[in-house]
């Protein structure tokens, strides 16, 4: 499904060293968590995979072609589902305008558009919202409507940046639930950065990510592989 | 283009303080260029007749002169006043006493003479002040322009994380861009449609002071009211993109990953 090959990348000129030389496969369907610390790359891991920025060096293939040769507009709209730790929705529409925006020039009509919207809301408990702008929802039920919008184009792949970062234990609970709930539903591979090793272990596997690379954790996080990836099944 | 863009234009100028407040400052810009279109055009004439009433004033009387302009400019080029006869200038409201004061003869012949060279007169003084208004008109434009672009920049600046979240979601730029171009037109058209209702309002409002000053003063009627609303209607399409130039290129340079840091 992803496959990443000697990805590097760097900012400030070359300066700064975010990911030097990873290599990382991830299949589909499988739910895997990046953990890390802050400046570790671990966001910036994941905004390569989501096509947010471009590499300096390697390769992201997803489904077998080369983001380097895609639209990478195209590719967020219609592969990719974001979910952000600040959930990062529009102040001015109302949560099922939310959850319609990555619908646009997709070619889906706007009756469907907002069915589907209607639907998905539903499907995370938020039906008595939709008309609702968000300032008006709690930080937990935003974080859903967050995750609505990022399931509204059927993603192949779900990118979640510390998606419960900003809420409460219970609620995080709930969140991370629904992701999985959803990504199970949808076979979509699920990518969650958080540092929050509760949060990680729910995940298949654990990538750790220490100054730009995937480092050998086995003393932290139980068994692992050579590449420092962490099969939780199998510890 | 679907629904919900409008609706999400139309949302974001109301809901954005930076547009409210470049909506107030297009109002008072929109309403002194309105004055300038019409004064351009319709009341020009009428403030060249009037000074030209007053400078002939110590020849003979303003009220005839009057009459007389208004009559003869309604002759055609074979006219001519010596072939009409006392009955037909006396119809007109044309004095043939006053005719002679104001040439120092008798003659008709030199009242027309003179006629053709108030007539040039006047075309000159009406052509200096249409070009003065058409260069106080421009001068407006740009003004709005300006404006519009401190207004776009500052609501491009602000909303740097959300346009990076709607391309992060797959909204192209040319997508955002065009978001960005329809609030805009919204704004001003807002701005304009304003003021042509504040200009409607008066100009029905009978028996005012108001309406004394835009009617029969500005000479205020339904085909000038027309026209303004086609000129600023056209306006309200073109204007904002000389002044969106630059907050389009500053949002088409925003990073998706970069607008996720911005705070």
């Amino acid at each position: 499904m992803i496959s990443i090959k000697n990805l590097t990348k760097r900012y400030d000129k070359g300066m700064t060293i975010a990911l030097n030389n990873i290599n990382l496969d991830i299949d589909d369907g499988e739910f895997v968590s990046i953990m890390g610390t802050s400046g570790s790359g671990k966001s910036t891991l994941l905004n390569m995979i989501g096509g947010l920025d471009v590499p300096n060096e390697g390769t992201v293939d997803v489904m077998g072609e080369s983001l380097s040769k895609v639209s990478l507009s195209k590719y967020r709209r219609e592969t990719v589902g974001f979910v952000f730790q600040l959930h990062n929705l529009v102040p001015n529409l109302t949560c099922v305008e939310n959850v319609e925006l990555p619908l646009f020039g997709s070619g889906v009509k706007s009756s469907d558009m907002k069915s589907r919207a209607m639907n998905l809301l539903k499907a995370v408990g938020l039906d008595e919202f939709v008309n609702k702008r968000p300032n008006k929802l709690s930080g937990g039920q935003m974080q859903r409507v967050a995750i609505a919008r990022a399931l509204v184009n059927n993603p192949k792949i779900i990118l979640a940046d510390e998606p419960t970062g900003q809420l409460d234990s219970e609620n995080s609970e709930v969140i991370m639930d629904l992701l999985q709930e959803k990504q199970k539903e949808t076979n979509a591979a699920l990518v969650v950065v958080t540092h929050d090793f509760e949060i990680a272990k729910k995940a298949e596997r654990i990538i750790k990510i220490k100054d730009g690379q995937i480092e050998n954790s086995q003393e932290d996080l139980g068994v692992t592989d050579i590449d420092g990836i962490v099969d939780l099944e199998d510890s | 283009m679907d629904l919900l863009f409008f609706s999400f234009a139309l949302k974001n100028v109301f809901r954005n303080k930076w547009r409210s407040t470049f909506i107030i400052i297009l109002l008072t810009i929109g309403i002194l260029a309105l004055f300038a279109s019409i004064t351009s055009g319709e009341i020009g004439g009428n403030l060249v007749d009037k000074a030209i009433n007053a400078s002939m004033n110590n020849s003979f009387e303003s009220q005839n002169y009057s009459a007389l302009m208004e009559n003869y400019s309604n002759l055609d080029d074979s006219s001519s006043l010596d072939n009409m006869s006392d009955e037909d200038l006396q119809n007109m409201g044309i004095d043939k006493n006053n005719l002679a004061h104001m040439n120092g003869s008798n003659s008709l012949n030199n009242s027309k003479f003179n006629m053709s060279d108030l007539e040039n007169q006047k075309d000159e003084m009406t052509k200096g002040i249409k070009s003065f208004f058409f260069y106080m008109t421009l001068f407006l434009v740009l003004i709005g322009s300006i404006v519009i672009m401190i207004a776009m920049l500052k609501s491009v600046g602000e909303r740097t994380r959300e346009i990076g979240v709607l391309k992060s979601i797959g909204w192209t730029n040319f997508r955002v861009s065009g978001l960005i171009i329809l609030e805009s037109v919204f704004q001003l058209l807002i701005a304009w449609v304003i003021v042509l209702i504040i200009l409607l309002i008066l100009y029905l409002y009978n028996g005012s002071a108001i309406q004394e000053t835009f009617v029969n003063t500005l000479h205020m009627n339904m085909i000038v009211f027309q026209r303004i609303f086609a000129l600023t209607f056209l306006a309200s399409l073109f204007v904002p993109l000389i002044g969106i130039i630059i907050p389009l290129l500053k949002a088409f340079r925003i990073k998706p990953s970069e607008a996720m840091r911005y705070e």
